[in-house]
């Protein structure tokens, strides 16, 4: 019974990866050079799940953080340092309004496994009871 | 033995097998609930309903009420010697077609049924709770 509490924690622990890389993204949407300065933009992060803990019990895990393969949005900017020879910027493939969405789904599906939690407490505190 | 026949006197039995079945099924409708945004995921069930059939079968075909209780066994459930629970979750139909990265798991539909196996757990736990405080009290020998 207390392996439950297992399932709900990857869960919990799966949904905030998720919301990491969300921020991650949106912090970084304007981000048009990679770590060491070079002229390359960001690309959106996302994380896959996949079923199990990970380590061959039930639950989710995240399989792992893959980069977003759409090519970057270009923008006419031919004063910005970074525009390449026809004046354009490349910005990176980051659309706010699916960051967004993706966070509030994120965040219902924590909640929800919030709730499975305190349910499976309540279950388990009436069989200890059992006992008293 | 007399202690087993105690043991499995009156509703006693019945109530365990309901204690054992929901705790199973609540660990699968967790896994459910867990894997809500995992492509490919379909949800499974333990079939609470044809559980209750057998349940609701079995006690009434049980001779005397310190009988042990025999339940016939389900595709998803099996009851081994002991009172030891095996379950064999399986796929449920489609049940929300909306997704298009192959899950089709309704969070309200996994949340009601996680609420109301819980209830059914609560009602199994709190019943054998009375029958066993009786029986404390009938060791005993005297009230409180």
């Amino acid at each position: 019974m207390l392996e439950s509490l297992d399932v709900s924690v990857s869960a919990l622990v799966a949904q905030r990866t998720r919301i990491d890389t969300v921020a991650g993204n949106i912090a970084n949407a304007f981000t048009t050079r990679d770590a060491e300065g070079r002229p390359e933009p960001y690309r959106r992060r996302f994380a896959i799940f996949a079923e199990g803990d990970g380590r061959g019990r039930p639950g989710v895990h995240v399989a792992s953080v893959e980069q977003d393969r759409a090519p970057p949005r270009l923008v006419y900017r031919p004063g910005h340092p970074d525009a390449g020879a026809e004046g354009y910027v490349k910005y990176p493939n980051v659309e706010l309004s699916t960051e967004m969405v993706n966070a509030l789904e994120a965040a219902r599906a924590y909640e929800a496994n919030i709730t499975a939690l305190q349910v499976t407490k309540s279950m388990l505190s009436s069989a200890l009871r059992l006992l008293a | 033995m007399f202690l087993s026949s105690v043991v499995n006197s009156g509703p006693l039995p019945v109530l365990e097998r309901m204690a054992a079945f929901t705790e199973a099924r609540h660990r699968v409708l967790l896994t459910n609930v867990a894997n809500l945004d995992t492509p490919g995921y379909r949800p499974k069930d333990v079939d609470p309903d044809g559980f209750g059939a057998a349940l609701s079968e079995a006690s009434g075909r049980r001779g005397g009420s310190s009988e042990p209780l025999e339940m016939a066994e389900g595709k998803s459930w099996r009851f081994g010697p002991g009172g030891s629970l095996e379950v064999r979750p399986r796929e449920v139909g489609p049940e929300n077609i909306l997704f298009h990265d192959g899950t089709n798991s309704s969070v309200e539909r996994q949340m009601s049924e996680l609420v109301k196996n819980a209830m059914m757990h609560q009602i199994a736990v709190e019943m054998l709770r009375g029958r066993y405080s009786g029986l404390m009290t009938a060791i005993r020998g005297r009230v409180a």
